[in-house]
């Protein structure tokens, strides 16, 4: 019976492990949408959610822009959804506020 | 002849290359094992992204929502530079000792990128542009903890100086000569900064 090279486990697991050397070294900058992802973040709701209710789950937000419209938190996954965290930077939560502190839209930065 | 030979060992990036060289033998000779990395990339803003921010349509809201918080922020947030690295791989290498192996030296090539956004006073994006920095090579030992690594290329103060003219630029300016002016190079285009650009000005 005829074996090859990669037939072997010794060089399976190389392959798992350059696989995974490989997918870990590089982060591309993009919005997450895969919905499995986003769990936990099904509260924010455009047009219903208030700016009280974001800053109850997050705290104050990391950055804010356009005269505080616009409001960013670092987060990282954490049980079945997401907390703040100033130091381990996983995602970017933008979310964009309308005059009346409503939720206008929103979004999940992979950095 | 002589005379270029001189001018390359005294170039400071052929110095770096040598410095880098030598660093890597001693290692290998003294018994640590090189490991090989990939090309890597780091904050990297996709072709598709670029794309989705349209000069005159796209908003600062946009971009953030797209990019999230920028790496710099002008004053008034009149403009975002967006920092990413690119790495071109290199060598870790290993000390080993038994079952056991300690990383202590990084050797590598990477050049760092930035996307800089100029916006408009109502809050439009006026125009977008991006700079590829040089490639940098970089090697560093543990036991030096302010040698020069990779990431330091992103301190390159001549794509910053390009990146300054080039936001300070009034709208409808030929924004090449500004690069020039600010690169002390001009009639030509600069070595270095923007390449694959996305003007909406122009």
């Amino acid at each position: 019976m005829k074996i090859s090279i990669s037939d072997k486990p010794v060089c399976k697991l190389a392959g798992i492990v350059l696989a995974g050397v490989l997918s870990a070294c590089s982060t591309t900058v993009e919005r997450v949408t895969d919905p499995a992802k986003l769990k936990g973040l099904e509260f924010l709701q455009p047009g219903t959610t208030q700016r009280q209710e974001v800053e109850a789950r997050f705290g104050p937000p990391f950055c804010v822009y356009e005269k505080d419209r616009v409001a960013t938190y670092q987060v990282e996954p954490f049980k079945d959804g997401f907390r703040a965290s100033p130091v381990h930077k996983w995602y970017s939560l933008v979310l964009l506020y309308r005059a009346d502190d409503v939720l206008e839209r929103w979004s999940l930065v992979n950095k | 002849m002589k005379g270029s030979r001189l001018g390359i060992l005294c170039d400071s990036r052929a110095s770096t290359w040598v410095r880098v060289c030598l660093l890597g033998c001693a290692l290998t000779v003294s018994g640590c094992l090189p490991i090989p990395y990939p090309p890597y990339a780091k904050n990297r803003i996709s072709e598709e992204t670029l794309q989705a921010i349209q000069p005159k349509q796209s908003t600062r809201s946009d971009v953030l929502l797209l990019l999230a918080d920028p790496t710099v922020r002008g004053k008034e947030d009149a403009y975002f530079v967006y920092e990413w690295m690119q790495g071109h791989g290199g060598l870790i290498f290993l000390a080993t000792a038994g079952y056991t192996a300690v990383p202590v030296a990084d050797v590598g090539s990477g050049n760092c990128n930035r996307f800089a956004i100029k916006f408009a006073p109502d809050g439009h994006v006026e125009r977008t542009r991006q700079f590829l920095g040089q490639a940098k090579v970089a090697g560093k030992t543990l036991l030096d903890k302010n040698a020069e690594s990779i990431d330091s290329a992103c301190s390159d103060p001549d794509l910053s100086t390009a990146i300054d003219a080039w936001v300070e630029m009034e709208p409808g300016h030929a924004p090449c000569k500004a690069l020039q002016l600010a690169l002390g190079k001009p009639g030509a285009l600069p070595e270095r900064g923007e390449v694959a650009g996305v003007d909406g000005a122009s």
